[in-house]
């Protein structure tokens, strides 16, 4: 039963850094270089909410904000509405001046925006932890020894949900095909009337639409401080190499396995004990297979 | 001949030297034109600045009856330009099928008319067309290749060496779909370094030396 | 760049800049500790530790161009090393010193060696990791390190027995090694040093081809740069006399990273004035408080897009344009060979890449004052054997050799201290570089001027390479490929691009440099230029030799004809 019980959790657990992962893999298609920001992106997520939060409580009816309910589900669509705006930002500010730059150069501003969103936050709002509300009120169920939150499903339930709609969107739609098109051959892409710069906009959009969705419901179990951002990031990026670089599947396979990891080693051992093993794990990974551990995603014929 | 493309005096190259120097060429509706010339002459260049990949120092662009010379890219794509380009270049990770149908700037039943005149051209793209492209052998990249760039239903397709470092029996096959899509009235604008492999298929040959249309 | 300006503006030598920059530097310091009270002289003894770790990463990040992440930590292993070694045994400041700088280097070695193939990407999130793990044990072995609380009580600097007291003293001791670290970062990397990190940055794929070993090179610089990084940290425990995790944290990479790419990222000068600026910075901005650290990543966003080239870039607009980094000088030489010709021999070389043959038992040989023409339709093999030849790539069968050495599953400069050099399809050049600067990455003599002559380069040699248009890049790349001293060179396309005039003058040189014992394999279409320069034509298609003779016979070759030559079809 504590086994089925750790099954849950990493399942939840899985299910939110997939969301990382996700807008990681996003932008570095889209660009071909990492976003540094992007761990420091969900916890601007995160804070992003707790701000929605006491404007939608102060906007709303009371019978409604009283209601934690509403709220929260009134908090998700605005959280990535806002998100994907600040995504336009980002975009527009960090990377299109730099877009004939090598990748090392994008890299070096992300860092510069991670720091500026941490720090600018910590200024903002204090480093103590801080939590969002809950998706679906705070309450939980149990069946027999297993205790299942609601926030819990809820979070595994928007995941799905975004993740599924996230695939639907790459594999099913034009606009998806276009965009994987752009991430392979941008010139030939522009050769076909594809408007490459406003899919890579669009790639921005979505990224920080879903670390806005994973800020939100992390934020609610697990608090989030101004500083929580490295971590996040750190995960995104070991779960994109273990699932092969820019595969979108891999991704979220990563994160699988690294929330697993995390909650499984950390039971039997200590959670530094678990972090550091990650680690040597990585360095293993990286020494045995450079190219990640279920390839890249695109195999070559000379 | 009502004219397609009409270059005058065309400069451009790199790094501030000029490979193509007062290039002057018209593309009637409906013609194949080839340009042949040894390797290194410009004919890359050529097909690079009328698309827009390369800006061009002076001279001037028009297509259809529009000034496109400084056009991106994008733009002259959407007015009915396509591009066939040196080594292939299929998206590798997508499947034949998305290959095309990225390409179609139209939806529904216009895109699977187009997607059956494709299919019809290139029968052997029809079983392999939930492959990636990347499995498909140098032949069948080519094919696909000229199958996207008809799925923008162009005007006019640049071709820059279509059968370069093709089977010669494979080159016969492209060239073969090459005079069909002629005889449907899309204007060709193809390179070649020998003259000799295009046979009777173009309407005119030009031959570019050093930046210059020589007589042939 | 972004800053435009005018000719009249240039009115400094180039070496000027820096110059200034580093008396102006001097000139704080000084003033600092001459008038300065002890807070003054604290800060600037932080700058100085800050200017020792940017100075440092301008070695892994700068010259090596790794986006090295650990370098923070190589900073935190030399402040716990010092500390514990001082706080517990008293030991002197000349023993702890040089015992963090070890163990940063060491920290450093660990991580290079294994992890130096990696992709960019990839190196940078195991440099990471790496950082991580240290912050880990930093905070996690409480009985070394004092846990999350650090250790109080570090002892100041002493030297020889003697405790440099705070202050005045201890600002002297860190500034006086402060310039020596610069002395001798600048003799590491200025001169030809400084080219041979610019080709291997800039050039990676033919660095190699130069005699560079470009994975010891990367391994010193990571080294290096971590023995500088474990100095700063042993001098900044000394002078704060606390240590705590704080020295492990990650924004320690991020501000040194910051004064780099401010300072600019090549220039010590550049570092020195951004450590000692930015680490100021903080008393100058008191009315931002909290937002300083986010005003410091606006700066640094700023800097990457504004001024790529960092401060020292940005002054450089007052400056003329930098002369070649070597002299000017001709030596007057006799252009033969200093060595005796080898034969370059292939046997039954095969490769594939995922299933596709792309050579299929190649054979065959170029001796010396040879000139072997490999002609064949695009994808048909011949630059994947250039690549094999040369060791860019591996054989999955077969062997080559070239005179006595066996050059097949060995590293690319192995092949080209044999002797062995080649052009590069698409010139392989150093855009930053000048042209004289550029073929003096392949020779060791000083003799660039007198190749850039024999190859007929009649242009200025002080213009930057990216400055040049593709026939003259061709010219420059087989001057630095016979500035090696090669015996043989392996010509990818030497004609494309050349007019009728410049490929016949090639083909009278080419012909000469072979009457001198020299082997080439020259891999062209041109058939009017092959022609009449080669011994032997060779065919290659679909990874097979189809055949072998003299241009004449080839010509008429009916497999040739059809692969090739290609005949009338419709």
């Amino acid at each position: 039963m504590a086994a089925l019980q750790l099954l849950v959790n990493g399942l939840a657990l899985g299910a939110a850094y997939g969301l990382v992962a996700l807008g990681f893999v996003l932008v570095l298609n889209a660009t071909g270089a990492v976003n540094f920001a992007h761990g420091d992106w969900v916890m601007a997520g995160g804070f992003v909410a707790i701000a929605l939060t006491g404007a939608l409580t102060s906007i709303l009816p009371v019978e409604f904000a009283g209601g934690g309910a509403w709220v929260g589900l009134l908090l998700l669509p605005t959280t990535l509405v806002v998100m994907a705006g600040l995504g336009l930002i980002f975009c527009r500010v960090a990377y299109t001046p730099l877009k004939n730059q090598p990748p090392v150069t994008i890299f070096v501003s992300t860092i510069a925006v991670g720091l500026i969103l941490s720090n600018g936050i910590n200024a903002q709002f204090g480093g103590a932890p801080r939590s969002t509300p809950p998706l679906f009120g705070a309450g939980q169920f149990s069946l027999g020894d297993l205790v299942i939150s609601h926030q819990s499903l809820s979070i595994l339930g928007t995941a799905i949900i975004l993740i599924g709609g996230l695939g639907w969107l790459m594999e099913r739609t034009q606009t998806g095909r276009r965009m994987r098109a752009a991430a392979q051959d941008p010139e030939m892409a522009r050769a076909m009337g594809i408007r490459v710069d406003r899919l890579i906009a669009v790639s921005f959009a979505l990224a920080l639409a879903l670390a806005g969705a994973a800020g939100l419901l992390l934020a609610n179990q697990f608090f989030i401080t101004p500083s929580s951002g490295g971590a996040l990031m750190l995960k995104a990026y070991l779960a994109v190499t273990i699932g092969g670089w820019g595969s979108l599947r891999g991704a979220v396979a990563g994160a699988m396995l690294i929330a697993f990891f995390e909650i499984g080693v950390a039971s039997l051992t200590s959670q530094p004990v678990a972090e550091g093993l990650l680690y040597l794990v990585l360095f293993a990974i990286l020494f045995a297979r450079p190219q990640g551990v279920f390839g890249e995603a695109i195999g070559h014929r000379a | 001949m009502t004219p397609l493309l009409e270059v005058d005096a065309l400069t451009a190259g790199y790094g501030g030297v000029a490979v193509l120097r007062a290039l002057t060429l018209n593309v009637g509706v409906g013609e194949c034109v080839a340009i042949v010339g040894s390797n290194g002459v410009g004919k890359s260049t050529l097909i690079r600045a009328l698309l827009g990949q390369l800006p061009r120092v002076s001279g001037t662009i028009r297509f259809g009856d529009r000034d496109v010379a400084d056009l991106p890219v994008e733009d002259r794509a959407r007015l009915g330009m396509a591009l066939v380009p040196e080594g292939r270049r299929v998206f590798p990770g997508l499947t034949v099928l998305e290959n095309l149908e990225v390409a179609s700037g139209q939806g529904g039943a216009r895109r699977r008319q187009s997607l059956d005149i494709v299919f019809d051209l290139f029968p052997v793209l029809t079983s392999r067309r939930g492959h990636r492209a990347w499995q498909l052998s140098g032949g069948q990249q080519q094919m696909l290749v000229i199958g996207r760039a008809l799925m923008t239903e162009p005007k006019l397709i640049l071709m820059d060496e279509p059968t370069l470092g093709l089977a010669p029996i494979v080159s016969r096959d492209v060239i073969k779909a090459i005079g069909k899509i002629a005889r449907i009235g899309t204007g060709i604008l193809v390179s070649e370094q020998n003259e000799s492999r295009l046979g009777r298929l173009v309407t005119r040959v030009l031959k570019l030396e050093a930046g210059h249309l020589a007589p042939l | 760049m972004t800053v435009g300006t005018t000719g009249k503006m240039r009115i400094l030598p180039a070496w000027s800049i820096p110059t200034i920059v580093l008396a102006v530097v001097g000139a704080s310091v000084l003033s600092g500790a001459i008038w300065g009270g002890r807070y003054d002289q604290q800060l600037l003894a932080m700058a100085g530790v800050w200017a020792l770790l940017v100075i440092g990463y301008q070695f892994s990040f700068g010259h090596a161009g790794a986006l090295n992440l650990a370098h923070g930590a190589f900073f935190a292993i030399g402040a716990y090393g010092s500390a514990i070694f001082s706080r517990t045994w008293g030991l002197d400041f000349l023993i702890t010193g040089p015992l963090a700088m070890a163990f940063s280097a060491l920290a450093a070695l660990l991580v290079a060696l294994p992890v130096l193939r990696l992709s960019s990407h990839y190196f940078a999130l195991a440099t990471l990791a790496a950082a991580q793990l240290v912050l880990l044990g930093v905070v996690n072995l409480q009985s070394l390190t004092g846990g999350a609380n650090g250790l109080p009580g570090v002892p100041g600097l002493t030297v020889f027995g003697f405790a440099v007291a705070r202050g005045l003293p201890n600002l002297i001791v860190v500034w006086a090694l402060v310039a020596a670290g610069a002395l001798v970062a600048w003799k590491l990397t200025s001169g030809r040093r400084g080219l041979v990190y610019t080709a291997m940055r800039e050039t990676p794929l033919a660095a190699g081809t130069l005699g560079i070993d470009t994975s010891r090179l990367r391994i010193q610089s990571l080294v290096v740069g971590g023995a500088f990084a474990g100095l700063a940290g042993a001098l900044q425990v000394h002078t704060l006399r606390v240590v705590s995790p704080e020295v492990a944290q990650f924004s320690v990479l991020v501000i040194c990273l910051t004064m780099t790419v401010i300072g600019g990222r090549l220039s010590i000068a550049g570092g020195l004035l951004a450590a000692l600026l930015l680490s100021h910075s903080p008393e100058w901005f008191r009315g931002f408080e909290s937002y300083y650290l986010a005003a410091n990543g606006a700066v640094l966003l700023a800097a990457v897009i504004f001024a790529p080239a960092g401060l020292i870039g940005l002054l450089a607009v007052f400056s003329k344009r930098p002369r070649p980094l070597v002299p000017a000088v001709s030596p007057t030489r006799d252009f033969k060979p200093n060595r005796e010709g080898a034969t370059l021999e292939i046997s039954d070389v095969a490769k594939s890449y995922g299933g596709v043959v792309a050579l299929d038992g190649v054979s065959f040989s170029v001796g010396p004052g040879e000139i072997v023409g490999l002609i064949g339709p695009n994808g048909s093999g011949k630059t994947t054997l250039a690549n094999i030849a040369t060791g860019l790539d591996r054989p999955d069968r077969g062997k080559i050799t070239f005179g006595e050495v066996t050059l097949s599953g060995r590293p690319d400069y192995v092949a080209a201290r044999a002797g062995l050099a080649r052009s590069f399809q698409t010139p392989e050049l150093p855009v930053t570089l000048s042209v004289r600067d550029a073929v003096a990455t392949g020779s060791r003599r000083g003799d660039e001027n007198a190749w850039l002559a024999q190859v007929g380069f009649g242009r200025s040699r002080d213009q930057t390479c990216g400055a040049l248009d593709h026939g003259s890049r061709r010219l420059v790349e087989f001057a630095r490929a016979l500035a090696t001293e090669a015996r043989c060179v392996i010509l990818d396309e030497p004609a494309a691009g050349l007019s009728d005039g410049q490929a016949s003058d090639l083909a009278g040189l080419l012909k000469n440099l072979a009457a001198e014992g020299r082997g080439f394999m020259v891999i062209d279409h041109n058939m009017e230029f092959l022609m009449p320069i080669c011994d032997r034509l060779i065919c290659l298609d679909r990874g097979r030799v189809i055949a072998v003779g003299t241009p004449k016979d080839i010509a008429g070759d009916p497999a040739v004809r059809r692969a090739y030559f290609g005949d009338p079809i419709l």
